[in-house]
């Protein structure tokens, strides 16, 4: 599938957005385009994403160009998919402070949630909100569970939550709304890593039990 | 080493943009005004990037242990050195035990102060801004508070210089923000758009690193359908449904569900870090290719000052 022009708009003097492209597709294609060093910034929306370029360097127009130019998803290839991330989950206890009362809610034994959570195809949405914090959709809908009246002003790093049919994890730690039933024990955050972040948009994630609840 | 002592409303370090982290949620901080960060820089022989410190609107105060050379640049505002009037965009030589006090802004909103040493300020992901709410970069990730001692290495003997008249940004109260159509412009009514660029809207207080809320006579409606959470960036100016639209700043998150209504053009958006309270805003429509010009036009007037197109 080729980018044509009905697939984007300069949105500003240094934005170009890409939509109408299914999921997949524009995933695929964003992390080419990412990986290409030509533009300041690619940046994932649930629905469409955003590049930035510098309008110094190219006009709107040649950057307009340069962007219908790349390479179709067809020619990146299938292997552009990022691999599946296997996500250890240690739930309840100390570090899922809201597990008991999630399972409360949703009417189901401890048992039953971790393994309708674990059964789960997930992938992950955007990374936003806060800096890392991956939304991971997927779960089936009868695991809907609002988010919490009150937020709590620190969560700690590696957070495992759901909320509004989703899981999500927190990266760094930093403020949260989301109940936190357990936590990931692989490190999402890594400075000295080249990709500091372990979650993409677009990738495939499975968790896993940890431990004993 | 430099003492704080008086931060006033909020002043933090600030250095170059964290770039290349945006779809990981991590905003680009930096300075809100690029300009008059680039500018300080230049007046003690600094690359344009060097952490500086910026300050909000009351201004701040600071006592050198060492002697080196500093400047003031942004928000117009008194200055002065062990109580002696300073000038600001120029090199001021100053001793170990000087005091330096910058005052409440006349106009504007932001002053920032650069040094010819450098800060030991920490790292994150390749920048040494400082980002409040995800408490990190800068000093311990943190406004800087009555005290505080910040380390300084490395000081060189530079000239001193001013920076040329004609190349000072001026700042009033009167903004106006040229602006290109964003994703939802053609869900603003007609009266919205004579809010937005015949009557112009007033910045409210809810005004931070993140964005300034602006509140016209009236509310400004924007009927887009209902949008997924989609990338936004700092001079964006989205719509919620009350009618109070905000433009996004240095600090902003990187996706948003508002309309999108305008975008700020680059050659503008330094001056969304000036944009006080209370002061009055009004956006001028342009096109990508218009901004594009004004871009190139301005970097011009400023290549043979800076070094680097910062702006």
């Amino acid at each position: 599938m080729a980018l044509t022009e009905d697939n984007i708009s300069l949105i500003g003097d240094d934005l170009i957005r890409v939509a109408g492209l299914p999921g997949p597709e524009l995933r695929t294609l964003v992390r080419a385009l990412r990986a290409s060093g030509d533009w300041l910034e690619v940046v994932d929306g649930i629905e469409d994403s955003v590049v930035q370029f510098d309008p110094l360097r190219l006009r709107p127009d040649e950057a307009v160009r340069h962007l219908l130019s790349s390479k179709s998803v067809n020619e990146i290839g299938s292997d552009a998919e990022l691999p599946e991330v296997c996500l250890e989950v240690e739930f309840g206890g100390e570090n899922g402070p809201d597990f008991n009362s999630v399972c409360d809610e949703l009417k189901l034994t401890k048992q039953e949630l971790i393994a309708a959570i674990c059964d789960a195809e997930l992938r992950v949405d955007i990374v936003g909100f806060t800096p890392g914090f991956a939304y991971i959709s997927g779960l089936p809908e009868a695991l809907t569970v609002p988010r919490l009246k009150e937020p709590r002003k620190r969560v700690p790093a590696g957070s495992f939550g759901i909320a509004a049919g989703k899981c999500g994890t927190y990266a760094l730690e930093g403020p949260g709304g989301w109940p936190l039933i357990g936590r990931v024990v692989n490190r999402l955050f890594n400075s000295e890593r080249e990709t500091p972040f372990v979650l993409s948009a677009g990738q495939k994630v499975r968790v896993m039990r940890w431990g004993d609840v | 080493m430099i003492e704080v002592l008086n931060a006033g409303l909020q002043t933090t370090i600030q250095a170059g943009v964290r770039e290349g982290h945006r779809h990981f949620g991590v905003p680009g901080s930096g300075p809100a005004d690029l300009l008059s960060m680039s500018l300080a820089n230049r007046l003690v022989g600094a690359d344009a990037t060097q952490p500086v410190f910026e300050m909000t609107l009351t201004g701040a105060s600071f006592r050198f242990h060492s002697a080196m050379i500093v400047s003031v640049t942004g928000a117009e505002a008194g200055v002065s050195l062990n109580g002696v009037e300073a000038p600001m965009h120029a090199s001021i030589l100053v001793s170990a035990g000087d005091e330096l006090e910058v005052a409440p802004a006349r106009h504007g909103c932001r002053s920032y102060l650069a040094i010819s040493g450098r800060l030991n300020v920490s790292e994150f992901l390749g920048s040494r801004s400082t980002y409040l709410p995800g408490g990190f970069g800068g000093h311990e990730g943190r406004a800087l508070k009555a005290g505080d001692r910040i380390e300084v290495s490395d000081v060189r003997s530079v000239d001193e210089v001013e920076t040329p008249r004609e190349l000072r940004p001026l700042f009033n109260d009167n903004v106006l923000l040229q602006s290109c159509p964003s994703s939802e412009f053609e869900f603003l009514n007609e009266d919205g758009q004579t809010i937005l660029f015949e009557e112009g809207l007033k910045a409210t207080t809810r005004s931070s690193r993140m964005g300034v809320e602006l509140s016209g006579d009236r509310a400004v409606s924007c009927n887009a359908p209902e949008k997924q959470s989609s990338p936004v960036f700092p001079g964006s100016v989205q719509c919620p449904p009350e009618g109070k639209p905000f433009i996004l700043l240095a600090d902003a998150q990187t996706t948003g569900g508002y309309p999108h209504i305008l975008q700020v053009i680059r050659s503008d958006r330094f001056q969304l870090g000036q944009i006080k309270p209370g002061a009055r805003v009004r956006f001028v429509l342009r096109t990508p290719d218009e901004a594009a010009d004004r871009l190139r036009a301005r970097w011009e007037a400023y290549s043979d000052w800076l070094s680097s197109p910062v702006i």
